[in-house]
């Protein structure tokens, strides 16, 4: 099986406090992973490693090695050999709790990533930003008015916006830390339509609070049980219905 | 409904009284600016002279004064904090950051009169060797006038600016965004209002300052036309004119000059007001 993200003895903690003790995982390319644990577990500490994100907080100290799949190249997450900070962050889209629009307009929060990161201006640059927001089923609703703060969008709305600019850089991998947790049903709903979709051409990291959305969407299951993780479950071994619940209740 | 009773009776007397005083101060000095310039037809305190000894009591040269003086020392005062806050918000080394915060905090301590002395003493003279005249000048006072207001605007941008760079700056990183860009690309134009009331605010202070005027810019009632030239502000003017006994048109020159005075930062502190209102949650 080919993997997008492999580690190997991952550890974090953030001051004296060890998160994750010793992840050994490999998650594969162009499935959907949806990471399972208890709050506070270390789920999205553990996407964060992925994209280095955790080295922005104080008292970061890890050990272990990752190796992301990018390009078609294997190489360290980090150190020797490694992807630069920046396109690392390009190629591993992240998308947040809670919808994180930067305080701009609607346009330029996808814009200006678009030529900072990717060196897309002017109308190559619109072009990507159209086709993203095509993608997340946006471009109809604010087309006439992307000068507008991004504010102003409903909270469904600001999602799918993170989601397209996450996708308008060309990510290979997608980190989704429960996209879905601050919205509501409908509006939930729609984003693993999205998900849904976007499975087949993205290598996929979710984390999911729901049971039943974890059976929709994914391919694999990872379980992380306080700061540990031990290889993945296919969908096919997962029991249905209410069994499902309490199979997965056991391993948390 | 909550909130008033929640307030103890005394309290709500002290601050009726304090707003009623400040009220009646206000209106004392609008008034009495507004009399002036209805019975001193005659004195043309719009005119482009002040010569008491010809019952001339123009104060255009000083209205110049005052806003020429504030425009400069808030222009350089304004790219100065601005310069500071990108190096305290990680433009700059760390060290030169902390060096800076300390320094800064520590200028708001320190009293006008000092910093006119300090200029008295190695401006004015440096301004003198390097090109001739008294030294005292438009020039020294704008650059005190700036350096005086650097600390408080510095400080209070920096507070818009890091509220939001904290909101953002984990986003920022997510997209491979480097904390160079992050600030001049997202935090800085998020926070262009900000920046603008604390210009606002920074110009309603160096409009309102007497004591550097005073000691630094020649105090001559004359149109400046180079920052080499001395002139007078509505400020220094109410100083000095009152310092030497005045009476008759005199007198009501200096009542409308506060009442200008009072005039324009009622506009500057609204308008700031209504920027930072409109702005988005800090
Ligand atoms: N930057 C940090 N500094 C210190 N402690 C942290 C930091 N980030 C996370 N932690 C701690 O690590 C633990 C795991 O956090 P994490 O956010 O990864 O959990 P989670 O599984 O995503 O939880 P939830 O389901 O509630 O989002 C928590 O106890 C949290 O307090
Ligand atoms: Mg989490």
């Amino acid at each position: 099986m080919e993997f997008c993200v492999s580690l190997r003895d991952l550890s974090v903690s953030f001051g004296s406090r060890q998160i994750l003790k010793g992840v050994n995982v490999d998650f594969p390319c162009r499935k959907v992973t949806v990471l399972l644990g208890r709050s506070g577990s270390g789920k999205t500490t553990l996407l964060r490693s992925i994209n280095r994100l955790n080295e922005s907080f104080d008292g970061y100290r890890g050990y272990g090695t990752g190796r992301v799949f990018l390009d078609g190249v294997l190489r360290p997450i980090s150190g020797s050999g490694s992807l630069p900070l920046s396109i690392l962050r390009r190629k591993v889209g992240m998308v947040f709790q809670s919808p994180n629009p930067l305080p701009l307009s609607i346009g330029k929060n996808i814009l200006l990533p678009l030529a900072l990161v990717a060196g897309k201006e002017g109308e190559e640059g619109k072009d990507a930003m159209k086709k993203a927001l095509e993608e997340v089923g946006l471009w109809r609703e604010v087309s006439d008015r992307l000068d507008r703060p991004a504010s102003s969008l409903s909270g469904g709305q600001q999602q799918r916006l993170c989601l397209a600019r996450a996708l308008a850089l060309t990510p290979e991998i997608l980190l989704l830390d429960e996209p879905t947790s601050s919205l509501d049903r409908a509006a939930g709903r729609r984003i693993e339509e999205l998900i849904f979709s976007l499975r087949e051409r993205y290598s996929i990291l979710m984390v999911s609070h729901s049971l039943s959305q974890a059976q929709r969407l994914g391919d694999y299951f990872a379980i992380l049980t306080e700061g540990t993780l031990n290889g993945l479950l296919p969908a096919s071994e997962l029991p249905h219905g209410a069994e499902a619940e309490t199979f997965i209740a056991n391993l948390l | 409904m909550f909130s008033s009773s929640s307030s103890p009776p005394w309290l709500r007397t002290v601050s009726l009284g304090v707003g009623a005083i400040l009220a009646s101060v206000f209106a004392f000095i609008l008034f009495s600016a507004l009399a002036a310039l209805l019975r001193g037809v005659e004195w043309e305190f719009f005119g482009a002279v002040w010569s008491p000894r010809e019952e001339k009591f123009g104060l255009l040269p000083m209205i110049y004064g005052s806003l020429i003086l504030s425009f400069s020392a808030l222009a350089l005062g304004w790219v100065l904090s601005l310069g500071c806050c990108c190096t305290l918000r990680g433009l700059g080394p760390r060290w030169l950051a902390k060096i800076l915060l300390t320094s800064l905090r520590f200028m708001t301590a320190i009293p006008t009169v000092v910093y006119g002395f300090a200029a008295v003493f190695l401006l004015v003279p440096v301004i003198r060797s390097a090109f001739g005249g008294s030294g005292f000048s438009w020039l020294a006072a704008a650059v005190m006038l700036a350096l005086q207001g650097v600390p408080a605007m510095t400080l209070t941008m920096d507070g818009a600016l890091q509220s939001i760079e904290e909101q953002t700056s984990l986003t920022a990183a997510a997209l491979g965004l480097t904390p160079v860009q992050h600030l001049t690309w997202v935090v800085l134009p998020a926070s262009k209002k900000w920046l603008l009331s604390s210009a606002l605010l920074g110009y309603g202070r160096a409009l309102g300052d007497t004591l550097l005027p005073i000691m630094l810019a020649g105090n001559a009632p004359q149109f400046a036309a180079s920052p080499l030239e001395s002139l007078r502000t509505l400020t220094a003017h109410i100083g000095l004119t009152l310092s030497t006994g005045a009476g008759g048109g005199e007198r009501s020159s200096l009542l409308l000059a506060g009442g200008l005075l009072l005039v324009n930062s009622m506009i500057v502190s609204l308008t700031a007001r209504a920027l930072a209102g409109r702005g988005p949650a800090a």
